[in-house]
């Protein structure tokens, strides 16, 4: 299959993303401290479930990009219609659910309309993953029994 | 289960799958998923194909297993 001009941006764009994220990884505490609303406490003076669970978030959204790099180049190096697709789609969508559960735990303790925000916003890309996942597993039924037609 | 006895029958009337394959126009790697038993579906076309360079019926290519006989 052939990329169009946006999926070439797009793969540009989420290793980009990557590359950055690697490199802002070992700045994150400056980085939280530089941009955090003033009444909220600087990263340092956080306990350590909080400095934790934003590691973990961080590297999910990690693991999150690169499954999608994975997931462009089976796309567009053969079919789209593979049990990788279907597997890479549904890790997706547990990794997403995973950082929902983290962000509603954490907002029981501080509690902002953005991190609810964040969480509504991950809820809803695990459900699309999810759903999305089902559509390419029925669609690679449906060319098996093509393909296997004589 | 639906079984494909086309090899018994090839084996019967002596003809290789190429032979086959160039009598019918079918490919040699759809008559090889015939063979094997991998088809999901077989077409009328295809069907009537090869009974016709097999001189046979559909009867004896497709057989019908029940579950007891598979045991």
């Amino acid at each position: 299959m052939k990329k169009s001009k946006i999926a070439k941006i797009i793969w540009v764009l989420l290793i980009i993303i990557m590359i950055l994220g690697i490199g802002c990884l070992f700045f994150l505490p400056r980085l939280y401290d530089l941009f955090k609303d003033p009444s909220i406490e600087t990263f340092g003076e956080h306990t350590l479930i909080y400095k934790t669970a934003f590691f973990m978030c961080y590297i999910i959204c990690f693991i999150i990009i690169y499954e999608l790099i994975c997931l462009f180049k089976y796309v567009f190096s053969d079919t789209p219609f593979k049990k990788e697709v279907e597997k890479i789609l549904k890790l997706c969508a547990i990794l997403f659910m995973l950082i929902f559960l983290i962000v509603t735990i954490k907002a029981f303790f501080i509690p902002t309309i953005l991190t609810f925000g964040v969480a509504f916003v991950c809820l809803l890309a695990s459900l699309s993953f999810y759903c999305l996942a089902e559509v390419i597993k029925a669609a690679i039924c449906y060319k098996n029994e093509i393909d296997y037609t004589v | 289960m639906i079984i494909v006895n086309l090899d018994v029958m090839m084996a019967k009337r002596q003809m290789s799958l190429n032979e086959l394959s160039e009598k019918t126009g079918i490919t040699t790697t759809n008559l090889s998923i015939l063979k094997t038993n991998k088809a999901k579906a077989i077409r009328f076309s295809t069907l009537e194909a090869i009974c016709k360079a097999l001189k046979c019926q559909p009867s004896d290519i497709l057989e019908y297993k029940g579950e007891e006989d598979e045991k």
